[in-house]
């Protein structure tokens, strides 16, 4: 049977699960090339200072979900390591949406910081 | 260069987690996009150590990468908030045909109802017309939803 969270452990889960199409969105922007899914993985835990605590595996279904909201494009490139491996690049609509989420989230942040202090 | 018992150990936990996921082209693209991960995150620690033992360094890539069941939630996430925005893209859709249905028929049944020889008034017309507008409507809506099934 499936264990119920805690209220607390729950709300973190949402948290970062929405925090983290928005950090995903932030590094496929800051590689105009594109940037393949590992690459994401390890960008995330190195800048993040693995904050989000994602397990690598679910970064994917969210690509895959960004992709179909066309905020992410997907090419092919040779991979020296092995097989053929996706690119993943920012759109137009991505760009967009990602600096409408930032102005978003920094007033979020502004507003909370001002409750709590 | 991965050993065939390492790619047999991949493969296993490949399809642990295509066990957990519909059959289908999305699932087919992630278990492509994990494979490659591990792929890659296996032969980066390899350089790395290159005494290591694959098997011992494949545990530990699959350990970040997460349990198949984890994937699986994720993904069903994914899948229900996509089902959800699809929902208001069809509602949207429905309500602009029925915008545009509306003004059609009522055109339609002036039309009809002013011919030099009219054999129907406004009123029968504009109430035929919407029948039909409503009938091709479902139906469509029924022929989109069987071809996403």
């Amino acid at each position: 049977m499936k264990k119920e969270l805690a209220f607390e452990e729950s709300w973190k889960v949402e948290i970062r699960r929405g925090l983290l199409q928005y950090a995903v969105l932030a590094i496929v922007r800051l590689h105009e090339n594109g940037i393949h899914g590992y690459g994401i993985a390890r960008e995330l835990e190195q800048r993040t200072d693995g904050l989000l605590e994602v397990k690598e595996g679910t970064l994917y279904p969210i690509l895959h979900r960004l992709r179909k909201e066309r905020l992410l494009n997907v090419r092919r490139e040779k991979s020296d390591t092995g097989p053929e491996r996706k690119v993943y690049v920012l759109t137009g609509e991505g760009d967009r949406v990602y600096r409408e989420l930032s102005v978003t989230l920094s007033s979020i942040f502004e507003k909370l910081e001002a409750l709590m202090s | 260069m991965i050993e065939p018992e390492t790619n047999r150990a991949i493969e296993d936990y490949l399809e642990k987690v295509a066990k957990l996921l519909p059959e289908s082209f999305e699932t087919e693209d992630v278990l492509e996009d994990l494979r490659s991960h591990i792929t890659e995150a296996l032969l980066d620690r390899l350089r790395e150590d290159e005494t290591a033992s694959q098997l011992t360094i494949l545990s530990e890539v699959l350990e970040e990468i997460g349990e198949p069941e984890e994937i699986a939630e994720e993904f069903g996430h994914a899948k229900l908030v996509e089902d959800e925005s699809d929902h208001s893209e069809r509602l949207k859709r429905i309500a602009l045909r029925l915008v545009v249905s509306v003004p059609i028929s009522i055109a339609a049944a002036w039309f009809v109802s002013n011919l030099a020889t009219p054999s129907i008034d406004f009123w029968t017309a504009l109430v035929v017309f919407l029948v039909f507008a409503l009938l091709e409507s479902f139906v469509r809506s029924w022929q989109v939803k069987r071809s996403s099934d």
